[in-house]
């Protein structure tokens, strides 16, 4: 039987009088790459805040590895890079890896210290990001792209099961995409993370991953990439006649 | 130098001063990055509301104004979190209420104008015995509060969403944090003065943030910093015979301008 590592189950969510989400019902299987799209004001982020337990809904519920989000408890299993991270005006006063180790310390727990395992796991996220020759820079005197490679390996350094990038790519040069992209793939044919990720970037969802999960209010569809017309979806979803477009690198 | 030493009020305020110097930066670190640096003043305007209960019920006045903060910094955090009220005016609806009940109860009970004046601005001979035990008790209790929830303190101040995705009790460390906040100006109400006191947990941290290569040592240069405002604004204070608070924070500040100077030409 295939495992699912998230389940979203009659999900509804309004702000105001505005309803954001309707009765939104889907399960990520365990290791799957997913993409999520829709419109602007569509509810993505929203969607997002309810599955890693920031936002409560107002009806349905979440599963994490078949459990209820609010029981689970090793709530480090799953993984956050927020939106614009690498526009953030950043002067935090610390190093990346400082900031790195950040993603380790629900895992390390209360009255605990890092122990070398730990600090392995820190290692280990900056070596596999490519931040590890600028760990000790302050955070604040990295370029974009670098910043947003310090916030997902403090994702990684809480070694989770589940990965949720939300418009990763904004702010990001369009060489930094290509690789990115390249690693992200790696993250989850490799070390079998599973990967949920938001783009608008509709030509590289269409064509990286493996799920789509396409979201204007209601869940139009959920079903593996290559089953479905995108062109028909983005219709769909986005109201209008578009194409999706393969970013020329 | 060391003849002012032969005074015991002098040895008492030296030490409430080395206290002061360590305790209000590794809070106030955490309150600058958070960009709560205004808490600190707000709940140090409210303390003087504690104080003046004690002044009137003469009781000890210390205790009434780490109550008084202490329960004043559990509202704002409860009402920012709330999300009823934007973040930056619920500090002032607090620091307003607090400074309205403090000059209140001060007209009530007219004639401790003195008293008052040393917890405004300062006093260094004010420190007695009683007030060293009381300041070294909160001094340890912030001391080991930030030792052993480093980690956590630091997690929290510099994401408190992403601290929150990975489980950890980000509401509950929120509140310790201002609480402490709240203790540590009552650790500094005796030497430095209620109306200052939030330049002491601020100052020294931001002369740090110039130069700093990490968190850890931004911290260690704004204790380094705090100290060297302490001790030369104690002996200005004694020699210039001037209030203590004002001497301190502007040996801070004098700090903060050269040490920006320095940053800028490098």
């Amino acid at each position: 039987m295939e495992q699912f590592c998230l389940e979203a189950r009659g999900i509804e969510h309004s702000y105001g009088k505005e309803k954001v989400l309707e009765n939104v019902t889907f399960s990520i299987a365990a290791g799957s790459y997913v993409g999520l799209i829709g419109p602007n004001g569509g509810g993505k982020t929203t969607l997002i805040k309810i599955l890693l337990g920031l936002t409560k809904p107002d009806a349905g519920k979440v599963y994490v590895f078949g459990e209820s989000l609010s029981n689970y408890k090793k709530k480090y299993h799953l993984g956050y890079v927020p939106q614009q991270v690498s526009q953030l005006e950043n002067s935090f006063p610390a190093t990346v890896s400082e900031i790195v180790k950040t993603g380790r310390t629900a895992r390390v727990g209360l009255y605990k210290s890092f122990t070398n395992k730990d600090k392995e796991a820190v290692n280990t996220a900056m070596e596999i990001t490519g931040v590890s020759e600028y760990k000790d820079r302050l955070i604040g005197k990295l370029s974009g792209g670098q910043k947003q490679k310090v916030f997902i390996a403090r994702a990684l350094a809480g070694e989770p099961k589940v990965l949720f990038l939300d418009e990763p790519m904004v702010g990001i040069d369009i060489v930094s995409r290509e690789s990115f992209y390249t690693f992200l793939k790696r993250l989850n044919k490799e070390n079998g993370i599973t990967i949920v990720f938001i783009s608008h970037d509709l030509g590289v969802i269409s064509e990286e991953v493996e799920t789509i999960l396409c979201l204007n209010k209601k869940l139009f569809c959920h079903s593996k990439s290559g089953e479905v017309s995108i062109d028909q979806l983005i219709e769909d979803s986005y109201g209008k006649k578009v194409s999706a477009v393969r970013h020329i690198h | 130098m060391l003849e002012i030493f032969d005074h015991l009020f002098m040895q008492r305020a030296f030490l409430a001063g080395i206290l002061i110097a360590v305790t209000a930066p590794i809070i106030g670190i955490f309150l600058v990055v958070r960009r709560y640096s205004l808490i600190a003043d707000t709940l140090a305007h409210v303390s003087l509301a504690g104080v003046a209960i004690g002044l009137l019920t003469k009781t000890y006045p210390l205790i009434w104004a780490t109550v008084v903060s202490a329960a004043t910094a559990v509202g704002i955090e409860t009402l920012r979190k709330s999300k009823r009220v934007y973040g930056e005016a619920s500090v002032a609806l607090f620091l307003q209420g607090g400074m309205a009940v403090a000059v209140t109860l001060i007209s009530i009970a007219r004639g401790f104008n003195a008293d008052l004046f040393g917890f405004l601005f300062g006093a260094i001979a004010t420190v007695s015995e009683t007030d060293l035990y009381f300041i070294g008790i909160l001094a340890l209790v912030i001391v080991l509060a930030v030792f052993f929830h480093f980690k956590e303190l630091f997690a929290v101040a510099f994401d408190e969403e992403l601290a929150q995705v990975s489980g950890m009790r980000v509401k509950a460390f929120n509140t310790a944090l201002v609480v402490l906040a709240a203790i540590a100006i009552t650790v500094a109400t005796r030497i430095v003065g209620i109306l200052l006191i939030g330049a002491l947990m601020v100052i020294p941290v931001l002369s740090a943030m110039q130069f700093s290569r990490s968190f850890k040592q931004t911290m260690g240069i704004s204790i380094v910093v705090s100290l060297a405002s302490v001790v030369v604004g104690l002996y200005a204070s004694y020699y210039l015979d001037i209030a203590s608070g004002g001497a301190i924070v502007l040996m801070a500040l004098a700090i903060f301008f050269v040490s920006s100077i320095i940053n800028k030409s490098n």
